[in-house]
């Protein structure tokens, strides 16, 4: 308990006294949390609250119990905070009352106020006009017998209301005459003062001149003492007034009571939706739009807030499944989906713990981690395994999002869920199929790998074994030539000569062929070439061929690519030479080499020759294993030089084509692609 | 003075050997050849064990060596040789009609002197082999052996 500071300080202050409120809200409860002050006041609350009619609906993160706190918080101790605490109802009626007491009180005040004044101004009125009277019956001042006259006439207000004493002076101010005469002359001024009648206080006296023949003879003097008359006519008044007052607060109260009900009916009612709508979670409910001022307003954005909610909600429950429970866990809502899914009807789940619909399948650290988060007040994101009531499990896609007090601490946590079931099983069979897939890939590759190494003992053995029979058929010739060759025709020579030729022709056919092979079976080892070097070294392999030969060279700045350094170096033999071969009529013989960069994905190389060219209605077998566009008696070749070409330049992800003219020359291209690809 | 220089041809084909023979004749390179079938004999003859014991003492200039023989191939025997310290300097010329590179990696791994790749021409195959004689029977000189000492082997 801690002293407070007020208007009637000091005075003892609960901080956060909990009421104990009959409300099923338990955020009724959490509003009714009040900084007690005097006890009486604390009471006075807590039988406000005893009807809930104003309680704020269930508030979101966004606004929270400080809505509520906020509030209650900073009580006051005076008669306005009290006020504030009051339902409408019995508000307005006070107000009206307080208006009318206060109203009557001041109006019977200054009635009365004002009757009184009159009232005495009314007796002084009197007194003067009586004193007048009695003034002429007082013949004079000065003998006995005038004295004696003088007295019987004072004697005569005996009967006047509130009569004291009266007197008569003489000329000098002396006194003459004075009644009644038995308590002498105590209470009477000794000398006359001024003329005319006064009160003071409740004492009304005065003087009156006495007139004798149009001369003052002295003095005439009357008090009264009106205390009495005064007294009951004040009493009179309350009297009245209180009876017109209490007559006029029981009107005004029935009065106000019936009048209220315009106002405050239609905003009772409407607390009771709102308060309907928090209880119930309804949002369905609707309130009665009765007047058309503010209420009415507020009524109507209400309603529009209320359906827009719900719509909001059913918008929700068409995609989600939903379940709010609190912070320890259990369930306080699901929505019909979350009841579909998990097979369990709304009553079963209702107050029950979340864990009804584990299903075990997640490690411990996983849960821990869950909760640590949410209670920390952050909204978790993942992917978990439920288990139906009747045993079969699903997958569910889920957020959890804290709703968070005024302190910041969690008191209902919102799980949005989506049901990825399907997902997950079509994630399961994509993995299994890529496992599979995988699985098969190796075999596959191995298979090819046995393969390639077959292929690689076979060309190895027939490179080797084919050759060595060549060798001796080309051997024996020639030795036949040299043993013989006298003893042999013409025609017997030119015999040989053909064997040997044809020999020597299946060598190069092997050769070839085995390049041929290599080609397409090695891995292609990417590299940065500069292709540059391979014209050159290219050129340098063709240099005993051509040096009795006189051949002009255009070189063209070639680029780097990425490729395999020995195959793009078998291109440019292959071009180079071909180009040199087929070149060699001419005098001198004209080669050109270079690149365009027309594309920005690939480049385009050329070689150009000025040498027999070809017929390019036959451009379309150049490219062709064994392919040949000429006679071996005019150029000798296997035909798999350009083979070779093209194999190598699709592996590298490009192109090959040529261009020619009969006995105009040739240019063949090829692409090479910027990027490395490999397309083997 | 001169000693007689003495080639020793490794090859399994008869026409092959022939053919080398008659190549080496030409050029009257006025060697002794040694011949053997496989590679096993040649072991034996550089050994001077088996059907060779009690030869000729002395190595052979050269060694003329094909791969593809039975029984022990050209590129086992040249590891023997190479790896027998009596026997590892005795140059070796493999000459085949292989040029698959594995072969040729092999070979020179094991530290051969020169790698040839019979040609099926006969000129060139000629031509390639008297070269191959003139330069190991008569240009080079031999690695050198102990004066006037044997070379025996205990087996």
């Amino acid at each position: 308990m801690s002293w407070g500071k007020g208007p009637r300080a000091p005075y003892p202050v609960h901080t956060a006294v909990v009421v104990n409120i009959p409300a099923d809200n338990e955020l009724a409860n959490r509003a009714a949390q009040v900084r007690g002050g005097c006890g009486t006041i604390v009471t006075f609350v807590k039988i406000s609250f005893a009807k809930p009619g104003l309680m704020p609906i269930t508030p979101t993160r966004a606004i929270g119990p400080d809505f509520a706190t906020r509030r209650t918080r900073g009580v006051g101790y005076g008669a306005g905070e009290v006020l504030k605490r009051l339902p409408i109802r019995q508000r307005i009626t006070l107000i009206v009352l307080l208006t009318t007491v206060v109203v009557m009180v001041l109006t019977c005040g200054a009635t009365f106020g004002f009757e009184l004044v009159s009232f005495r101004k009314a007796l002084v009125k009197q007194l003067a006009t009586t004193s007048e009277i009695v003034a002429l019956n007082i013949p004079g001042t000065g003998s006995d017998a005038e004295r004696e006259r003088a007295f019987q006439a004072l004697s005569t207000l005996r009967a006047y209301p509130d009569f004291v004493t009266a007197a008569v002076y003489d000329l000098n101010g002396r006194l003459f005459a004075f009644y009644p005469d038995k308590a002498g002359p105590d209470g009477i001024p000794t000398t006359p003062h001024a003329i005319g009648y006064r009160f003071t206080g409740s004492v009304l006296d005065g003087f009156q001149p006495l007139h004798k023949d149009d001369r003052q003879i002295g003095t005439l003097y009357i008090k009264l003492n009106a205390w009495p008359t005064l007294s009951g006519k004040i009493v009179t008044s309350l009297q009245l007034a209180l009876g017109v007052m209490s007559f006029v607060f029981v009107v005004a109260y029935l009065l106000s009571w019936r009048l209220q009900k315009p106002i405050s009916g239609p905003i009772r009612r409407l607390a009771e939706a709102a308060r309907a709508v928090s209880e119930r979670n309804d949002f369905t409910v609707q309130a009665p739009r009765e007047t058309d001022d503010e209420v009415g307003l507020l009524t109507d954005a209400f309603n529009q807030l209320l359906a827009q909610i719900h719509a909001q909600k059913a918008a929700l429950d068409e995609h989600a499944i939903v379940a709010i429970t609190d912070p320890q866990g259990r369930i306080n809502y699901v929505n019909d989906k979350f009841c579909a899914i998990s097979k369990y009807s709304r009553a079963e789940l209702l107050g029950k713990d979340h864990r009804i619909v584990n299903s075990g399948s997640h490690p411990k650290e996983f849960i821990r981690e869950l909760w640590t988060t949410i209670a920390n007040g952050h909204v978790w994101k993942g992917e978990m395994r439920n288990r139906a009531k009747d045993g079969s499990v699903y997958w569910v896609d889920t957020t959890i999002v804290p709703f968070l007090n005024a302190d910041g601490k969690p008191y209902q946590y919102v799980a949005i869920r989506a049901d990825i079931t399907q997902r997950k099983q079509f994630e399961l069979e994509l993995r299994e199929l890529n496992q599979n897939l995988e699985e098969r890939v190796l075999e596959r590759t191995m298979q090819l790998e046995q393969v390639n190494k077959e292929l690689e003992a076979f060309s190895y053995s027939v490179s080797h074994d084919l050759r060595a029979p060549l060798r001796h058929i080309a051997g024996y010739t020639g030795l036949l030539v040299r043993s013989d060759g006298d003893h042999l025709s013409e025609k017997g020579r030119k015999h040989l000569t053909n064997i040997t030729h044809s020999a020597r022709q299946m060598g190069a056919l092997i050769d070839d062929l085995l390049v041929f092979s290599r080609m397409a079976r090695a891995e292609l080892k990417p590299a940065r070439v500069a292709l540059d070097s391979l014209v050159d070294e290219s050129i340098e392999s063709l240099a005993q061929e051509s040096h009795d030969r006189r051949i002009e060279w255009i070189r063209h700045p070639l680029p780097e690519v990425e490729g395999d350094r020995a195959m793009l170096r078998q291109v440019f033999v292959n071009l180079i030479s071909n180009a040199v071969k087929y070149s060699r009529p001419r005098d001198p013989a004209v080669i050109e080499v270079g690149a365009t960069n027309h594309s920005d994905s690939e480049w385009t190389i050329f070689v150009r020759d000025n040498g027999v060219g070809f017929d390019m209605e036959y451009s379309h077998k150049l490219f062709g294993v064994f392919q040949r566009l000429h006679l071996d008696e005019e150029f000798e070749g296997t035909g798999i030089g350009l083979a070779n070409v093209h194999r190598i330049v699709t592996r590298h992800g490009g192109r090959a084509w040529a261009e020619g003219k009969c006995d105009a020359g040739a240019t063949l291209y090829f692409t090479l692609p910027k990027a490395w690809r490999n397309t083997a | 003075m001169n000693t007689l220089k003495r080639i020793l041809l490794v090859e399994d084909s008869i026409k092959d050997i022939e053919l080398t023979l008659e190549a080496l004749d030409e050029h009257k390179l006025a060697n002794e050849v040694v011949v053997t079938r496989d590679g096993t004999q040649a072991l034996d003859y550089l050994m001077s064990r088996g059907n060779f014991t009690g030869r000729e003492p002395g190595p052979p200039v050269v060694m003329l060596l094909d791969i593809k023989m039975p029984k022990m191939n050209g590129l086992e025997v040249l590891r023997v040789v190479r790896s027998d310290e009596a026997l590892k300097k005795i140059p070796v010329v493999m000459l085949t009609s292989s040029r698959e590179e594995p072969d040729l990696a092999a070979a020179y791994e094991l530290g051969v002197n020169a790698y040839v790749v019979k040609p099926v021409d006969f000129q060139q195959f000629a031509h390639a082999v008297s070269q191959i004689g003139a330069f190991w029977a008569v240009l080079n000189e031999p690695p050198p052996t102990t004066t006037n000492a044997i070379i025996t082997h205990d087996h």
